[in-house]
């Protein structure tokens, strides 16, 4: 008798054990799983926010150094903003039928106020390219801190130079570059950064090129940060008051501007004395659904609520990236 | 055999409590390694940051320091050599700026912790180092090689996050100020010098050297209006001789500039030299320069080294026209110390007037252009360590334009770089 009893209570009693411990597992199962996407999403946002300060930590060492003389005939600085595929062709794009739109979706250089609280440039879009800024600055490269001609812009190409077999292509991906012509041909080229000699309308990204350009960077020695989706920069000069103006861009359709004056000019012009830049960066959640949306669209469909992929895409990447801001204030330049 | 089969349900619970301890230990362990790597590498940026931050504070506390003290126009300006600190490798103050009043008396030096002109409060930084001016070592009566120091200024908080309530030392600062205006500039266009102005030039007299920099900038004569800084000039072709070196420049460091400007009435002339300098190897072009100008009766070779050497070397000695280590406060009293003096008696050829006719329109006793070397660095308020610093340099040009609060005349920073220390 006792040693019946003692079998159906070891029965039970594994009966509950196994029950327990399924019910543990379960519950440390999903708290680890809850804390491990906590965990995958927050680190995630730090690599971002990593990348960002690595990108803006940069910007602001060249900007702050950024080279002014008052010569009108030399463009000092410039930003461009490409909104469409076919002017991006020289500087090393490589496309796909579904990618970043070159359309109106993509362009809104200054966002609406809303609630009658200006926009800020964390709102704005800067087409298809970003915004592709060039200028002369003495930042401290590897050959010590002399001029050196610069450029930023975003270009979607393999994130390296070659392939990693012939099978077995590059990765395609978005990227923030900085282009930075070595001290030597900066001297040789000149201080104009809209000069020729800083042109090249090399589509091939495979190789360095000897040439100084500040048109198609050259991956993977010029990548600052990969999956950039946008990058843009705000221009500004002091009032007497010291109020900021923004004088670039000057309205929603202003896509270009040149500095060549450090004061009386009109503003398109004036040689900037702060300036707010930004980036839009991807998370890896982001990177994925991008990537799946872009090279492999007959595995996602897209879904009926968005007319156009323009749409799309924008509403995927404002779901799965983080703007990083920063306001930067030019300290050479003489006014 | 009931003891038994106890021991054997009591294993097993503790077999898988004990399993289940060591997951959630190891899941702890890796979550608590991953934070401490994201917050070290994030503190390593907060650190570097603030250090930059400290540097720009430096560099905008010196550029206060300049407008308040050099804005007006009476104010007069020239390196502590002329208050007597010699031509030595161990005198790191040498080349600290000074500003006098129009009278003549002493107001400051533009150099963090200066107590004298000798000294500093606090520890000391070499701002003007080996990557500037090479070796001090070499230093002598044909090169002027000399460190340039501060001294650190410590940045207090009344309290930090890791200690509520108690004070400390967060970070250091130091800058100082460089007189340019007292050196040779290599380019001075002919439409922006001083009516009857001659060109500024090294003279051919100096080591071998110096003489390729002195090739350099008169061999690209075309180049120069594109140069956008001094140490750019390094890059001038000279297919002649071997190309230049860091040490060329190196060995220039402390009497050439790239392009010196002054206020003359409303506007900025260029070329000019504040003559309140006692670099021997700067009267010596003066000198040179006076040799090379139209009807000029030579100085000879010899006579000319002696005579620099002179006025270099004697500047801080009281004379006719200016107080013993104080600047001369206009030309004319210049002009009135070489009439007095044996270098050019009014009997010999040439005298103090030729020198002054010919060398006149070019001097100054002040000067405009600046160069502030700053330098930032952040401590940690546990241990007092410091944890990251960072350099920087701006050249400062004086305009015709007032400045607010009636500080004379605005100083603006015509050019700015980051340095690392192989820079300085």
């Amino acid at each position: 008798m006792s040693s019946k009893r003692h079998r159906g209570f070891a029965l039970i009693e594994l009966l509950v054990a196994v029950t327990l411990t399924l019910g543990i597992a379960g519950v440390m199962l999903t708290v680890t799983i809850g804390t491990l996407d906590l965990w995958r999403r927050t680190q995630g946002n730090f690599s971002a926010a990593m990348q960002a300060k690595l990108a803006l930590d940069m910007m602001e060492r060249d900007l702050q150094a950024g080279i002014f003389r008052p010569d009108a005939a030399t463009t000092w600085l410039a930003v461009t903003v490409v909104n469409s595929s076919g002017g991006l062709i020289n500087q090393g794009w490589q496309m796909v039928p579904t990618m970043k739109p070159a359309s109106g979706e993509s362009l809104m250089l200054v966002a609406p106020s809303t609630n009658g609280r200006a926009a800020t440039i964390a709102q704005s879009r800067f087409g298809l390219s970003g915004a592709w800024l060039r200028l002369l600055t003495a930042n401290l490269e590897g050959e010590g801190s002399l001029p050196v001609a610069v450029s930023y812009q975003l270009a979607r190409r393999p994130v390296s130079g070659t392939n990693v077999s012939a099978t077995n292509p590059a990765e395609v991906r978005y990227a923030l570059f900085r282009s930075a012509v070595s001290t030597t041909n900066t001297f040789v080229s000149g201080n104009d950064v809209l000069s020729p000699n800083y042109g090249s309308n090399s589509e091939s990204f495979s190789t360095p090129r000897a040439s100084s350009t500040l048109t198609n960077p050259y991956s993977p020695g010029d990548t600052l940060i990969t999956n950039a989706v946008d990058f843009g920069v705000w221009l500004y000069v002091r009032e007497l008051n010291g109020e900021l103006r923004r004088i670039f861009p000057a309205d929603a359709n202003d896509l270009s501007h040149t500095a060549r004056d450090g004061g009386g000019a009109v503003d398109g012009l004036r040689y900037p004395e702060v300036a707010d830049v930004m980036v839009r960066i991807l998370t890896d959640e982001g990177v994925r659904l991008i990537s799946v949306m872009e090279n492999a669209p007959v595995l996602l469909a897209r879904p009926t609520t968005f007319a156009p992929d323009a749409g799309w895409w924008w509403s995927a990447v404002e779901a799965h990236s983080q703007v990083f801001v920063r306001r930067i204030e030019f300290r050479g330049g003489g006014r | 055999m009931r003891r038994t089969r106890l021991d054997r349900s009591c294993g097993f619970a503790l077999l898988l409590t004990l399993a289940l301890l060591a997951l959630l230990v190891l899941a702890v362990v890796g979550l608590s390694t991953l934070v401490r790597v994201n917050s070290q590498v994030a503190s390593g940026g907060t650190f570097q940051m603030q250090a930059r931050q400290n540097a720009l504070l430096a560099l905008d506390l010196a550029f206060g320091e300049l407008q308040k003290h050099a804005g007006d126009d009476t104010r007069i300006t020239g390196t502590a050599g002329i208050a007597g600190v010699a031509n030595l490798a161990a005198n790191s103050t040498r080349h600290w700026c000074g500003v006098w009043r129009a009278d003549g008396t002493f107001v400051t030096w533009l150099a963090s912790g200066a107590i004298n002109a000798t000294s500093v409060a606090g520890d000391p930084i070499a701002l003007v180092a080996n990557g500037s001016v090479g070796s001090s070592s070499s230093t002598s009566a044909n090169v002027e090689k000399g460190q340039v120091i501060a001294g650190k200024i410590p940045l207090n908080v009344s309290e930090t996050v890791a200690a509520l309530g108690a004070g400390a030392t967060v970070g250091r600062i130091a800058y100082v100020v460089i007189d340019e205006g007292g050196k040779i500039s290599a380019f001075a266009p002919l439409a922006e010098r001083p009516i009857g102005s001659p060109a500024p030039f090294i003279s051919g007299l100096m080591l071998s050297n110096q003489a390729r920099l002195k090739t350099a900038i008169e061999g690209n004569a075309a180049k120069l209006p594109a140069i956008l800084s001094y140490e750019q000039l390094a890059l001038l072709p000279t297919p002649s001789l071997a190309q230049l070196t860091p040490s060329v420049l190196q060995d220039t460091f402390h009497y050439v500039t790239l392009s010196t400007r002054s206020v003359a009435g409303n506007q900025l002339v260029a070329g000019t030299i504040n003559l309140n300098t006692s670099s021997t190897l700067v009267w010596r072009c003066l000198l040179d320069l006076y040799n090379s100008t139209p009807g000029a009766l030579v100085i000879s070779t010899s006579a000319l080294t002696t005579k620099g050497n002179a006025i270099g070397n004697g500047f801080a000695a009281a004379t006719a026209g200016k107080s013993a280590n104080g600047p001369f406060t206009s030309v004319a009293n210049f002009e009135a110390y070489l009439n007095t003096s044996a270098l050019f008696p009014a009997t010999n050829s040439p005298n103090a007037s030729q020198i002054i006719t010919a060398l006149g329109p070019l001097l100054t006793v002040r000067s405009d252009t600046f160069r502030i070397r700053a330098y930032g660095e952040s401590l940690n308020p546990v241990d007092g360590r410091i944890e990251s610093g960072a350099f920087c340099e701006a050249i400062i040009q004086r305009t015709v334009a007032p400045a607010p609060n009636g500080l004379g005349r605005r100083f603006v920073v015509t050019y700015f770089r980051w340095l690392g220390p192989a820079d300085i």
